[in-house]
This record gives C-alpha cells, structure tokens and sequence, in this order.
C-alpha cells in the first residue's frame, strides 16, 4: 500500500494501528493451533500495508519468531501460569486495576467504569466473556475499534479528530499501566513468547502516545 | 566491514576499502540480507531518511548499521574515504541500542488538507533517557530538568518524567547530568570519541575537527577538515570543545547553529569556546586562538599533543582534562567545582550529601560526630546541593578546576557534634540543627526539652520534663 518512498494514506496508517492492536490483543488470549496462524497472518498481512517501516515493528518480528519456534503446550502451561484462569493467583494479571496495586486510586471499580464509559462514547459495548472492561485484551480491543472507526472516517474524506481523540484517551489509560505490566511479564516469563509480547506491546504503546498526539496536531484548521 | 557502496561519483578501485559497487544506489538502495555491512552513498544524492525507512522494513535497527554519505571533498581523497569509513564504523559499534522510550517520532508538517491525507512514513530521532540505575532523581536530583529550554524533563515525586515531543534533542541534559545517566543512544560519549579516534588515528595526519548541530544540514565540507556531529553544539561545554584535541586534531571549529530551536544557542556557543580557549591559554597553549575556532580556517602545521588520559567525553571527562592539562582555572562554565560549607550555617542536614549524585559530598558519621567530606574529583559543579540547602549562605560553590585539589581525595568540610539521646543513647541530630529548630519553635520549654533530647524512635514513649 504504501508507495517506494514510503507514503501512506491516512487510513492505511490507521488500518496499521489498527491491525497491530488487534494482533496483541490476540497475543493475550488462550494460545491455540488456531490463535497462532492467526496472528501469523495478521503479521504477514501488516507486513504489506508498510508496517515494517515503524519503529515498533521489530517487536512484533521477534515476538512472531519465538511464536513459531514455542511448542504450543509449554506456551499454554505458560499463559496460564503468567496471566492466571481468573482473577486471582495471577503472576501477571492483566488487569488495569489488579496492576495498578497500591498505586490505585480510590475503588478499583472506577478503572472498569472508565473504559465502560469511553466504550459507551464510542459506540461499543462489551462482549459477553468473562473479561473485565479494565482488562488488557479489551483495552487493546477498544484501541483497535477506535483505529477502524478513524480509518473509516478517513475513508468518508473526514479528519478523523474525533476518534483520535478518543484514542488518546485510551492510549494514555494504557501507558499509566502497561510499562510495568510488560516489565513484570519480560522477567516472569520463562517461555520466550510471552516476555517478546510484553516489549512489542509496551514499543508500540509508546509510539502511539506520540503519534495520536502528532496526528491530532497535523488535523487542519476548519477553513 | 564490507559496504554496500554507490558506484557512481566515485571510482572504487584503489580505495582500500571493502566495497560491493552498486551503481544507482542512491536512488534506489537496496539493504543488506544480514549483520555485518555498511551503507556508502553520495552526500547529494542519497535521501537519508528513506534508507532509514528501508533499513527499517528490512528488520534492522538503523542506528546498528554504519552509513557513510561521502561528500566532492571526501570523494576527492581515498584517504579520506578510508577514515570516514573507519571512523563510523566504530562509532557504530559503540552503539549502545534503542530502547522504545528513547525514539520520537517526527512527521512532516502538513500544509494543506490535500497533504493531510497522506503522510511520509515518520522518521525517528533518538531522544536521551536517564539510566534508572545511576540516575540520582529518586534523591532529588533535577540537573537535567534545571537546564531543559522546552520544558521536555520534568522531576516528580524522585523520578524524571519526559516529554518526548516537546524534547528537541538539544543535548543540555546530557553534559549537565554530573554522573552520565542522561543517554542519548546516537550520541553517546563512547561513540563519538570512537569517531574521532578513527577520523585522526595515531599517525602524522593533520586534520581539523568540525563540531555542529546534527538536527540540521551539515555545514560545507573541507579539505584537512572533518565534521563530527553533536546532538547541538548549544551542548557543549568546554572540555567536549577539547576533546577533538586531545585525540590530535590540529583545531577543533564549533559551527554555529542555525537551527533555530534554542534561541541562546549561538550565545552559549561563544562563550564555550571562548572559555575554551581561555583553559587552554592558562595551560600554556600560546596558539589557542588558532587551536579552537568559531569556524573552519588555516589549520596549523602539526597535531595537537595533549597529554590527557582516558574519556573526556564520559562523567569523568572533565576529570581527565583537568589532570591533563594541570592548570588551576577560574571560569564560571569550568565544569569542575569546589564546595565550601560556613560551619557557622551549617546545621549538618545532610541534605547537600544525600541529593549530591556524584558523591562529591558525602556524610560521615563517627563517635558523636557528624562530618561532611568533599572530593573535588567528583565534582561537576550541578550546584544541586546549592539549590537544595535550606539554610541561606551555608553552601558556596566556585566554578574552578584546581588539578591538585582533584588528586587530594575526599576532604573535611565541615563537622558537627552529635546529640545523643537521652533514653537510648542514639543520635537524635547535630547540635546545630537543634539550636535552629529551638529558634523556630520559640519558647515552649516542654516542647522543646521533648524535642531536643530524645530521638524520633523514643519520642513517642518517653515524655522528658
């Protein structure tokens, strides 16, 4: 998509964010035979919207890498063991408000309650699993849909400001915690998989804190 | 090494270096398959940016791979090929990597709506971070922060929290950080006098040095001149202005920067090197006006020979030139200091030697005694024990490299007797901070008996009348 001197369209740019939060969301569900070719694809696809052009990129090469070459059942005892079957008893929770420990701020439930309402403004619902709106996977779920929502609009010829302004509201959620989130899970991890998700996550979360800022800033003036 | 090189303006046969000629490179240049090889292209034709790109896409960390963009006046001496070559090959080497917090994306700005629906691919500039294991912020050292013009770093709560848009890359955090936690992966201490030895080697070539501003174009090239870039040379203080000297640069000329970003920048840079020259004139150099420059001229007939050992680019640089060059130099940008403590202000808080981040102010505690040392080798001259004191007048600090003073080890400065408590025997604090907090907690005796003769440990079980 992009050209040989590395031009993208605004909404390929956004369908990149947007694929790359859906692929490390994916990285944080169950591992299986399944959830792997997928995010094989994901990647292979990313590849040729011009992704590799990005800072971020060689995060996701090595985390693809050590992917391929994990043997699925040592990398399932191991999702299990680092990120917990519930809530509780979780190495590495990947909850916002189990993370966030004695940093929290008032009732953990007002973390849900922040996501739930930026969902409600944007036009999405939670599904029905048994994830909590402050978990990592919906958070980046939710980044992901703001992305698309932005690539569409951009489509229909509009700036896109207002779901980047959304984004930059989950962005920033995300960075508060994430760091330390993916500092934890790089020296738990015992699979190689999971510590190279957590860096590619925590590089790419980075780079979107900036870039949704540049974005928001390079949006025209109404004439 | 091997490169990958433009065959184009250049005719690679005798050059002595090991080259695959590509012709055309520079207009479409293709990337390496693995580690190991380097990138030469033409000055006027290569787009740096979009073989950022490609490097990049091509799963290479940028700043891993050596790129040489060879100048008419670099082309015209196979010699010089060979240093510039050589040269940021090392400098590569001594790259450290990039850490995600350490890259700032730039766009181009957009100019038009039209403009706005496409974008260039951003690059990246490699903006500094503290080392978290030898930044002293966690005990309220800000030196960084103190000097930012953008407002880039800011001290919170022990930490330094950073704006990576706002920062602009102008490098016044790096020298002014006393212990080297503040790293610029691109622009490391290492990395550059690894340059400059490979640019002047140890033979009889005699060259200049050109420092400049790496966020803008580089300035013309010239024969018997090399140019280093510095992240701004609004950076740099006077033993970095030195250091191409100390590796037998003949002379070392700071460009003036035109970039724009720090509006003092060409202000700073005067006085840089005009104190510069002034340490190099009190060392005896008698040509010091011809040996740092405002700007590339004649160059002299031989090296410089300056007998200085090791960095003088690193946390210790300073150290070293200082020994080196052996002369005691009062300016007020030398970037040593000398600590003095009135015993008579004093209350011995030990709040200079916790917050002092290199150590050059240390507390020492011995029988019913409290002492604080002072060792001029470590110290940069931060001034954050200045600004952390909370007693008017108790710290000096004169900006002035005394070369004896830095060999002579930790010092005394000041002592103070320690009062022991009551109930315990343990110290509750120096006799001098409890005659000042007697003066501020007036005259209630019962308080004050309470406060000044048991320790914190005691106070809440022991009522003393």
């Amino acid at each position: 998509m992009g050209d040989q001197r590395g031009t993208l369209t605004g909404t390929d740019l956004a369908r990149i964010r947007q694929g790359s939060f859906r692929l490390l969301a994916a990285g944080y569900g169950r591992p299986s035979l399944a959830s792997n070719a997928q995010i094989e694809s994901g990647l292979v696809a990313l590849d040729a919207l011009g992704f590799g052009s990005f800072s971020f990129a060689g995060g996701f090469w090595d985390w693809g890498a050590a992917l391929r070459s994990a043997e699925l059942g040592g990398v399932s005892a191991e999702f299990v063991r680092l990120f917990g079957s519930g809530l509780d008893g979780a190495i590495c929770s990947p909850v916002e408000s189990q993370q966030l420990g004695s940093n929290l701020q008032g009732d953990p439930a007002r973390h849900a309650g922040r996501i739930e309402d930026l969902m409600r403004r944007s036009g999405f619902s939670l599904s029905d699993d048994d994830r909590p709106p402050d978990h990592l996977v919906v958070e980046l779920e939710l980044a992901s849909a703001l992305c698309g929502s932005e690539a569409a609009a951009r489509a229909r010829g509009e700036s896109g400001e207002q779901e980047l302004e959304l984004q930059q509201e989950i962005v920033v959620v995300l960075a508060m915690w994430l760091p330390e989130f993916a500092r934890r899970v790089i020296q738990q991890d015992q699979s190689g998989v999971f510590g190279r998700l957590a860096a590619a996550t925590d590089a790419f979360v980075q780079h979107e804190i900036d870039l949704v800022r540049l974005l928001l800033d390079s949006v025209p003036e109404p004439a | 090494m091997k490169w990958i090189a433009c065959s184009d303006r250049v005719d690679w046969q005798g050059v002595g270096v090991d080259v695959l000629e590509r012709s055309g490179w520079c207009g479409d240049p293709d990337m390496p398959d693995d580690d190991g090889w380097g990138l030469i292209g033409c000055a006027e034709d290569a787009d740096p940016h979009d073989v950022e790109r490609r490097l990049r896409d091509a799963g290479f960390d940028p700043g891993s791979v050596p790129r040489v963009w060879l100048s008419e006046v670099d082309r015209s001496d196979p010699e010089r090929i060979r240093r510039r070559t050589t040269s940021i090959a090392s400098r590569v080497a001594a790259y450290p990597g990039t850490r995600p917090d350490h890259l700032k994306p730039v766009m181009p700005p957009v100019v038009s709506r039209r403009t706005f629906l496409s974008f260039r691919t951003p690059a990246y500039r490699t903006v500094p971070r503290p080392d978290l294991d030898s930044c002293g912020a966690a005990d309220g050292c800000r030196a960084c922060a103190d000097v930012c013009p953008h407002g880039a770093l800011r001290w919170t709560r022990g930490t330094i929290d950073q704006d990576r848009l706002a920062c602009q890359g102008c490098g016044r955090c790096i020298t002014a950080c006393p212990v080297g936690a503040m790293v610029n992966p691109a622009f490391t201490s290492e990395a550059i006098e690894a340059e400059l030895t490979g640019l002047l080697g140890d033979d009889d070539l005699v060259a200049g040095v050109m420092l400049h501003c790496s966020r803008m174009a580089p300035p013309p090239d010239q024969p018997g001149w090399f140019r280093v870039a510095v992240p701004c040379v609004g950076m740099l203080p006077p033993h970095w202005i030195l250091a191409p000297l100390r590796h037998g640069a003949a002379a070392v000329a700071v460009v003036p920067c035109d970039c724009g970003k720090e509006t003092d920048a060409a202000a700073r840079v005067a006085e840089s090197v005009a104190s510069a020259r002034s340490w190099l004139g009190a060392a005896g150099w008698d040509d010091a006006v011809v040996r740092v420059l405002d700007a590339p001229d004649a160059l002299p007939l031989n090296r410089s020979l300056m007998d200085v050992d090791g960095s003088v680019l690193g946390p210790r640089g300073a150290v070293a030139m200082a020994v080196g060059l052996g002369v005691m130099w009062r300016d007020d940008l030398a970037p040593l200091g000398r600590v003095l403590i009135d015993d008579e202000t004093c209350t011995g808080c030990e709040m200079c030697a916790t917050v002092c981040p290199s150590d050059a102010l240390r507390s020492r505690v011995s029988d019913n005694g409290l002492a604080i040392d002072f060792d001029a080798a470590l110290c940069t001259a931060c001034h954050q024990c200045l600004d952390r004191c909370p007693e008017d007048g108790a710290i000096r600090l004169e900006y002035i490299i005394d070369p004896d003073a830095v060999v002579a080890g930790a010092t005394p400065l000041v002592a103070h007797t320690l009062v022991a408590c009551v109930k315990c025997g343990g110290s509750i604090a120096t006799e001098a901070a409890l005659t000042r907090i007697a003066s501020s907690l007036g005259s209630d005796p019962t308080i004050l008996k309470q406060v000044t003769s048991v320790c914190l440990d005691c106070r809440g079980s022991t009522m003393v009348f």
